[in-house]
């Protein structure tokens, strides 16, 4: 009798928890279940150093002004943010400056140099929420082995 | 709980007999005066060079410590028996373990707030302001080393000091890498490289150097969460490791 109630405590404590963490996986936050700034990032979070991706390969004034441009033909404030990029040409340095594509970005801004800067955990808020489900599944999972190898050693012993 | 107390402190005493501490100690130590002795040439960003490497080497010297201070303690008390003794009356397994992992926690703390203090005292020295968010920084890193100590305590469970710090060092390494980087390792099984993956703790959530470094802001909440993230997997960690040394035989 004892034994069989052992061996239901081995079965029936693990249910509970693994039930738990299959819900915890299910209700993730996000499509993926790991957190890769790189890979989860929305298009928000992004858009700066697309749009300067863009900007950058855009080659001629026209095209700057199509992109700056949104469709109500008024420069769109999102845009505005980024036409501090824009190359920085004086009269004595064009040559130089055609040739070296260089540019000025805003201090604190996201840019196509910082992006690493800024995929980083404490600059992206929307994996908080994995870091708290990863909380909560590491105390579970530390529960389940704690009680296992307690079950376990006891019957050992 | 008197008992693991009483144990972790016997733990402190004799890890303040060893010149392990005090060796890596003034290894930081002077590895930071060093970074504060390198010219700037009136550069504006010295602040932020000092801060970078700054912090960047009390991470390091938080792997160190932890490797130092706790790969050999399993080990020595089970060749010199003292092990014994001790887990046949007074103490459990499980207070076993969490006395020695305490002691060495608290050695861990009291070493990197050295460090910390020492880092202050060369911004200071060199006329620049100290970071408001370089507390919890000192914070976060004193969590990331018992997060490591864990992992050393765990693998000295079931694997020999020489092997042990490798090991740690490997998976410090690894655990730096983004979900990319790491199926880039193995791409034929980026399933299984995945799965690993997310395993595998997240230590790029202990990376605040970068925006105290060039003086922007951290939200209070993300330091909280990171610190439970860290605490959560020491306490995963040590589970582990008591698993693995309930299973052992030490006869």
């Amino acid at each position: 009798m004892r034994s069989a109630l052992f061996h239901a405590r081995l079965v029936i404590i693990p249910i509970p928890m693994i039930f738990l963490l299959f819900s915890l996986f299910s209700t993730g936050c996000m499509d993926r279940i790991d957190y890769d700034v790189d890979e989860v990032a929305s298009q928000e979070h992004l858009r700066g150093s697309n749009l300067t991706v863009d900007q950058e390969t855009a080659d001629t004034p026209a095209d700057l002004d199509t992109l700056l441009t949104n469709e109500s033909g008024r420069y769109d404030e999102t845009f505005l943010c980024i036409s501090a990029e824009t190359p920085v040409e004086t009269a004595g340095e064009e040559s130089i400056e055609s040739e070296n594509t260089l540019h000025v970005h805003d201090v604190g801004q996201r840019n196509h140099g910082t992006e690493w800067f800024f995929n980083q955990p404490w600059a992206a808020p929307f994996i908080w929420p994995k870091m708290i489900r990863d909380t909560v599944i590491l105390i579970v999972l530390a529960a389940a082995v704690l009680t296992l190898s307690g079950i376990l050693g006891r019957k050992r012993g | 709980m008197r008992s693991v107390m009483t144990f972790a402190l016997m733990t402190l005493r004799s890890l303040l007999r060893r010149r392990t501490i005090y060796g890596i100690s003034m290894v930081l130590l002077l590895a930071l005066f060093g970074i504060g002795q390198v010219p700037s040439f009136n550069v504006d960003s010295e602040g932020t060079f000092l801060l970078d490497f700054g912090l960047f080497g009390l991470e390091i010297g938080a792997l160190l410590l932890a490797i130092g201070l706790a790969a050999n303690i399993y080990p020595r008390d089970r060749e010199q028996r003292t092990a014994m003794p001790l887990l046949a009356v007074p103490l459990s397994r499980g207070q076993y373990l969490m006395g020695r992992f305490i002691g060495a926690a608290l050695v861990q703390a009291a070493a990197m707030l050295v460090g910390c203090i020492g880092l202050m005292l060369i911004l200071v020295m060199h006329g620049h302001p100290i970071p408001s968010d370089l507390f919890p920084a000192a914070l976060l890193l004193i969590v990331e080393g018992w997060f490591l100590l864990a992992v050393v305590f765990f693998f000295s469970f079931w694997t020999s000091p020489p092997l042990n710090a490798p090991l740690t060092i490997m998976l410090f390494v690894v655990s730096q890498m983004t979900v990319l980087q790491f199926v880039e390792l193995f791409p034929q099984a980026s399933g299984l490289m995945r799965f690993i993956r997310l395993i595998l703790p997240h230590m790029d959530v202990f990376h605040i150097k970068d925006p105290i470094a060039h003086g922007m802001e951290i939200p209070s909440l993300y330091f909280l969460l990171a610190a439970l993230y860290g605490l959560a997997y020491m306490g995963f960690m040590l589970a582990v490791a008591l698993a693995v040394f309930r299973s052992r035989d030490l006869k």
